[in-house]
């Protein structure tokens, strides 16, 4: 796949290397062309397959009218400049009442390892990436290996230029309809843990990979179980070097904790504004408490975007972020658990009953998906407990739990 | 025009070595040339101030002279500003709260109905008593105006909003303050303080409840940040939105760090019921977490823009 031949704007270079002028340029764009951005507001009754096709049009559609989904990565996949151009598009997409497609989610924790630790085959992969054509889950959790990253067991063996990978991901998040896998392997002995591990890239349709889509609480299929059987890898497929998948992860998680916490806080943002509209006009009186939790959620959000736009800048400016994004991680689970606990207990029945006399049924129906949804803020990419224990061991310096 | 941080630290310093002595402040300030750190810088100059007072838990009119500067005519040092009473609604008892000062004047602010008028008293025209209560060593007083005390008024505008945005971001470092120091004698006391063989802080909902508290500290610490870059239009929804993040924030904190204190945390010997008092007393100025939340969602549901505030 080659560099994209869509029309950019004349200013291109210019936004390229101002995130400022890229934001107001999307801005001006979105707001111009807003009606042909209307099919992408509003909640229509999806599954999750339908909706990352859905989330796939609008990176289509960003992407050819003006490269706008290739700002903030490097050439020659992208447009170049830095995370911030990433953080402004996401931004502008929740300003304008638009999803943040589905796929920029796992982008955002993945994009940055392939560009970062192996930039030819970035080249390569990425470009499908802007336009929508493509998009790729995170294969991490086993069932054996959830908190306790470090105790996988899916292996991956040498044989000549490949890799053989054998074994069993979980909880990856679009993995029924990702086109690629970036998974972490094991290369060495389950006693070397975080050190015998190795980041590959291994395409969906190879053969031996087959996948089970589990659904959630709410009946959404919004992740997989994945299975792999003696699946051929080449070695170029390698994310970092072998046995470094560990380092690879780490590096990984400074994205995931701060751009996915910034994608996240505008997101939320855009439907505590919806929420508000609907009580605002609700026209019966509002559950005890209910005024007082919204303007806690409201402010909620605002500091975890002061939090994670500190953090992007951090890494913008080429800084290491470590443990303390842990801090990152637990706001965005306030703001989660917070902003749809408040829609639950405030929406009340519209939440409880699927009345079909609810003039907003399907928000509500998107609301009740969201909420089983938003409890794995607690959970994925480190548990709440997990994150706790960082602080505790490296930014607060609190003696060691003695089992471990 | 900012300050570096290897400035920040020799200022940090120097304000601790002041506020440890219990002099005066406000000449010690002179002294230190502050003026020109503040106009050098305000946002840093005033966190690390009001942070360094909360950390010793000082008490002084530093936040009456700070709100005065942004109404004009009116000089910290001969004047003071009448903070209006934590209490909401109209009420028969004290009219505001007086915070430590030796000016003789004393400017007070009265809502009406065309925005906030204000008006010169003679302090020893007052009638005040001390505020005891929650936290003994606040040093303030509360204020009864009599009838005829109401003098002519003069109206404000937009420089009341301005003084009230600049107290609660002086609020919100001083409650920081306090908040950081309470951590910290947390976290020294359960490192070092064995139960069952091994440190109080190796103990898992030990350690989980002050990686809380300290993430709690961060979010204030930034929210407050933000306030202070925040533009114009938006800067004082920015600074409620930041002192009810610092009050939660002290909600959140001290009841850990008074947790794990045992029961020293709850005696006169050790100093965390300081830390825990002051930090519920600065709360409650200029409006506490609970109440500005229930603004700012009135205010949401009344259809005020859900500003984004930050941008990156």
């Amino acid at each position: 796949m080659s560099t994209s031949t869509a029309p950019l704007g004349p200013r291109a270079a210019e936004l390229a290397v101002d995130p400022v002028a890229y934001a107001l340029a999307l801005r001006e764009h979105l707001a111009d062309n807003s009606a042909d951005y209307d099919r992408w507001r509003g909640h229509e009754p999806m599954t999750v397959a339908e909706r990352n096709d859905h989330h796939a049009a609008l990176l289509r559609a960003l992407h050819d009218d003006g490269g706008w989904t290739r700002y903030g990565w490097p050439e020659p996949a992208g447009l170049g400049g830095d995370p911030r151009h990433r953080a402004a598009l996401y931004d502008e997409l929740s300003s304008a009442g638009l999803p943040v497609p589905d796929q920029c989610l796992v982008l955002e924790t993945l994009g940055n390892p392939v560009v970062h630790f192996a930039p030819s085959l970035a080249a390569e992969v990425m470009p499908a990436l802007f336009t929508g054509a493509q998009w790729w889950g995170q294969g991490f959790s086993e069932p054996e290996a959830g908190s306790d990253l470090a105790a996988l067991r899916c292996r991956a063996r040498r044989d000549g230029d490949h890799y053989v990978v054998s074994g069993q991901k979980l909880w990856m998040s679009f993995g029924a309809t990702a086109h690629r896998f970036v998974c972490l392997v094991r290369t060495g002995t389950p006693e070397a843990r975080h050190r015998g591990l190795t980041m590959l890239m291994i395409d969906a349709d190879a053969p031996g990979v087959s996948r089970r889509p589990v659904a959630l609480a709410s009946g959404q299929e919004e992740v997989s179980e994945v299975f792999f059987d003696d699946v051929r890898v080449p070695l170029s497929r390698a994310i970092g070097a072998q046995d470094q998948g560990w380092a690879v992860a780490m590096y990984l998680l400074q994205f995931e904790r701060s751009m996915f916490a910034w994608q996240s806080a505008g997101i939320a943002l855009r439907r505590l504004r919806d929420l508000r509209g609907r009580l605002a006009s609700s026209g019966t009186p509002l559950p005890d408490g209910t005024t007082g939790r919204l303007g806690s959620t409201y402010a909620d959000i605002v500091t975890l975007r002061s939090r994670s736009a500190a953090t992007i800048r951090r890494l913008a400016a080429g800084d290491t972020v470590g443990p303390e994004a842990s801090v990152d991680k637990i706001l965005l689970a306030t703001v989660e658990t917070g902003l749809h606990d408040l829609a639950r207990d405030a929406l009340g029945a519209d939440f409880l009953l699927a009345d079909p006399q609810d003039p907003h049924a399907l928000d509500s129906t998107a609301w009740r998906a969201e909420w089983w949804y938003s409890r794995s803020s607690t959970i994925l990419g480190g548990s709440a407990e997990v994150q706790r224990t960082i602080l505790a061991d490296h930014v607060l310096g609190l003696p060691q739990e003695s089992s471990r | 025009m900012s300050l570096d941080d290897a400035t920040v630290e020799v200022v940090r310093g120097s304000l601790r070595e002041v506020f440890a002595t219990g002099r005066p402040v406000a000449p010690a300030l002179d002294e230190l040339g502050w003026a020109e750190v503040l106009e050098e810088d305000p946002a840093i100059a005033t966190t690390v101030l009001f942070g360094e007072q909360g950390r010793a838990l000082a008490s002084s009119g530093l936040l009456a002279d700070t709100m005065l500067a942004e109404l004009p005519g009116y000089a910290p040092g001969t004047h003071t500003l009448l903070l209006p009473h934590p209490r909401l609604g109209a009420h028969p008892g004290p009219t505001g709260v007086l915070l430590a000062s030796t000016a003789e004047v004393v400017v007070v602010p009265r809502a009406t109905p065309d925005g906030v008028v204000l008006a010169t008293i003679e302090r020893s025209s007052l009638v005040t008593r001390p505020a005891g209560g929650f936290d003994p060593g606040s040093g303030w007083q509360l204020v009864t105006l009599g009838a005829a005390l109401q003098p002519d008024s003069v109206p404000v505008g937009a420089a009341w909003e301005r003084a009230v945005a600049t107290g609660r971001r002086a609020l919100a470092a001083e409650i920081i303050g306090v908040c950081t120091a309470a951590l910290e004698l947390a976290v020294t006391h359960t490192s070092v303080r064995h139960q069952y063989g091994r440190p109080l802080g190796s103990f898992q909902s030990v350690r989980h409840q002050l990686a809380e508290a300290h993430a709690a500290l961060e979010a204030a610490r930034v929210t407050l940040d933000v306030a202070w870059s925040a533009a114009e239009d938006v800067a004082a929804w920015a600074a409620t939105v930041a002192k009810l993040r610092a009050g939660a924030t002290q909600s959140t904190v001290l009841r850990r760090t008074v947790q794990v204190l045992g029961a020293m945390g709850i005696t006169l010997e050790s100093d965390m019921h300081r830390y825990v008092s002051r930090g519920a007393a600065l709360d409650a100025l200029l409006g506490g977490h609970l109440r500005l939340a229930d603004e700012v969602g009135s205010a949401a549901l009344a259809g005020a823009d859900l500003h984004p505030v930050v941008t990156i």
